[in-house]
């Protein structure tokens, strides 16, 4: 098809210059093009489908942005951390030996987020550690010196209150210093 | 909301100013390649100045951000009384079959609800992924504490040493210099900003789609490229992909434009965004290889190139110089994949290929990737033309080596592919997938989506003139 053939008329308002070129009226379809005009525009129609489908994600928060999955437990947990903090007297604190390990292993992470700059101290800082699961069985910082070059004001035991695969919820207890250490 | 608006508007101020410097007058541009890299600019300037100030002691503030906003306007006035603000192309409403406009009002509803979802998810939700709140909110948290002058114990804490404590640090002062202007540190709405990078993707994709193809064409590959259900799902939770993404977009979109126009600005601009890349995420480090690579080629085939080559890199270096000297002495003691880059390691991990194979297909199949994907493949097999063309060369290049990288790094990576490949794969679709649809538009072009034709009597520049 000739493109001048296509030219729009000159009061045509795609006739005026963008970048001194019209490349609007000119289009020239070919089948490759209209293979791919196709296959694009049914591939929109589908992702359109898919992030509107009942179980997405999309639909799910277009629909409530209070009821998502691990929202939840995500909030206990964080319930549970401010809690502690309101037991450390506005200083750091430290995880008590007691606590349970699964609960400090599942806690611990989020709480260090939802708490900094207060600091919820379960190894010593020299103690790499690159996975939670390492956090609860870890040994905890015992040296009063260091606890007090650090700010800690109190200990907390993390518990369960019962047994449960997944997360929460959680007891926060403030322990006797000198037995949680 | 207010001091949040603020913010958003100064990231838009002081990316209109960046992107006024970085467009050359002489040429007119349309309004929406200006708004994409203003959003995608703002992006980067931004946090970058931000952490330069911290490394200097400053914290993240509100009169610290407000500053830099008020310094954005300054320079924007400054260009105005000295004409330098870019210039708009008028606007062409073009002729459309009720096909066309179906076909873009679909592409609009997609775009649409993605936008919509990530705008729910950065503004109304807490963070509820664990990279989010391990890597990139807590990072956040302590950027907005503490300058990075003294450096913060966090960054030497071992303990702490899951939250990967060498990762780059854009995207955390993207985020504290919300924290700063709202004055608290509140993660449901102090991480509103993500919905601006991914307006960035959309736009200057939209746009350079639009140097080449159709109206219709365009937005199509555009919905294609952020209509993925895992860029709702992922692109509002405050990780850095999206933000990576439209940095790899803009170099891309830059440098096509530098080999086909050879504009000095456009080098710059591919400089800036290949640093703030590696400001963002350990992925990003691979464009200071692929784009100077790429630049470094074209310049030995063409010694007129050299003066803008230079700029480029001088660019990259200047930015990324600060983050290397800070982050001498971090710790490397989680992933470290730089020190397992050695060929015994790659060899050993050729053992895995087959496992790493079968986890990224069950990851990417259905169609959300495979219709990006089958686009950009059939538009590259219909279109042998566009094989021709250096732009098209030089962002294939670009694509694959940063699929090697993404390869590599999963063959040497110390976690268990298991456990990995399902958390990363499609994150790592999400920051190639713009670059891919830009690809699928230069392919497309040569299959006559849309022929560029000059005015009657119309005498463009030579940097007007798009390479055929």
């Amino acid at each position: 098809m000739s493109n001048q053939q296509n030219e729009p008329p000159a009061n045509h308002p795609s006739s005026k210059p963008i970048l001194g070129y019209s490349n609007l009226s000119t289009t020239r379809i070919t089948a490759a093009d209209l293979v791919l005009r196709w296959i694009a525009a049914v591939g929109c129609i589908y992702l359109l489908s898919q992030v509107l489908a009942a179980d997405s994600y999309s639909r799910r928060i277009l629909m409530s942005t209070t009821n998502l999955p691990r929202l939840g437990p995500l909030q206990e947990i964080d319930a549970a951390a401010r809690e502690a903090q309101s037991l450390g007297e506005g200083g750091n604190l430290l995880v008590s030996n007691n606590s349970d390990p699964t609960a400090v292993s599942m806690l611990h992470p989020r709480a260090v987020y939802v708490l900094w700059p207060t600091r919820l101290y379960a190894v010593t800082p020299d103690t790499s550690i690159l996975d939670s699961a390492q956090i609860g069985p870890a040994t905890r910082p015992s040296d009063p010196a260091w606890l007090e070059q650090h700010n800690v004001r109190a200990t907390v035991r993390f518990e369960m209150e019962r047994f449960r695969v997944a997360s929460g919820p959680f007891r926060v207890t403030r322990v006797d210093s000198a037995s949680a250490r | 909301m207010i001091w949040l608006s603020l913010y958003i508007a100064v990231l838009l101020a002081s990316g209109y100013a960046a992107a006024a410097m970085l467009t050359d007058r002489r040429s007119p541009r349309r309004a929406v390649e200006i708004a994409g890299m203003t959003a995608a600019l703002g992006c980067a300037a931004v946090p970058l100045v931000l952490l330069m100030l911290s490394m200097l002691g400053v914290r993240p503030t509100r009169p610290v951000v407000l500053g830099l906003g008020a310094a954005a306007i300054v320079v924007i006035v400054i260009l105005r009384l000295t004409h330098r603000l870019p210039q708009m192309a008028r606007p062409v409403v073009p002729v459309m079959t009720r096909g066309e406009v179906a076909a873009m009002l679909v592409g609009i509803a997609l775009i649409g609800v993605q936008l919509f979802a990530i705008f729910l998810a950065a503004s109304e939700v807490p963070v509820i992924e664990v990279d989010a709140w391990n890597i990139w909110g807590l990072k956040a948290k302590v950027l907005y504490s503490e300058p990075l002058s003294p450096r913060p114990e966090y960054f030497t804490d071992l303990s702490l040493s899951y939250t990967h404590l060498d990762y780059p640090l854009l995207v955390p002062m993207l985020w504290a210099g919300a924290y700063g202007t709202m004055g608290h540190m509140d993660d449901a709405a102090g991480k509103t900003w993500l919905v601006v990078p991914v307006v960035g993707i959309a736009l200057l994709l939209y746009s350079a789609l639009r140097e080449v193809i159709g109206r219709s064409p365009a937005i199509l590959l555009t919905a294609l490229a952020i209509g993925s259900p895992a860029v709702s799902r992922w692109g509002g939770q405050g990780l850095a992909d999206t933000t990576l993404a439209v940095f790899f977009l803009g170099a891309a979109v830059c440098l096509a434009r530098w080999i086909r126009d050879r504009r000095f600005t456009d080098a710059i601009a591919i400089g800036f965004f290949t640093a703030a890349a590696m400001w963002t995420k350990l992925e990003g480090a691979v464009l200071l290889i692929s784009m100077p690579a790429v630049v470094l080629v074209m310049t030995a085939t063409d010694r007129s190139r050299i003066r803008s080559a230079a700029a480029m890199i001088v660019t990259t270096l200047l930015v990324a110089l600060p983050w290397w000297i800070w982050s001498r002495g971090l710790p490397h003691t989680h992933e470290n994949y730089l020190s397992r880059l050695s060929l015994s390691e790659i060899q050993n991990g050729l053992s895995r290929l087959p496992e790493l194979m079968n986890l990224v297909q069950i990851q990417l199949r259905g169609w959300d990737w495979t219709i990006p994907l089958g686009i950009m493949v059939l538009a590259a097999a219909m279109n042998s033309r566009g094989w021709k063309r250096a732009d098209v060369l030089a962002l294939w290049v670009v694509l694959i080596v940063q699929l090697i990288a993404y390869l590599v790094a999963y063959l040497v990576t110390p976690w268990k592919l298991g456990e990995i490949v399902p958390i990363t794969a499609t994150r790592l679709a999400m920051q190639v997938a713009p670059v891919a649809m830009l690809l699928a538009g230069l392919h497309w072009r040569e299959a006559g989506a849309s022929i560029l034709q000059p005015l009657p009597g119309h005498r463009p520049q030579e940097a007007d003139v798009p390479h055929r």
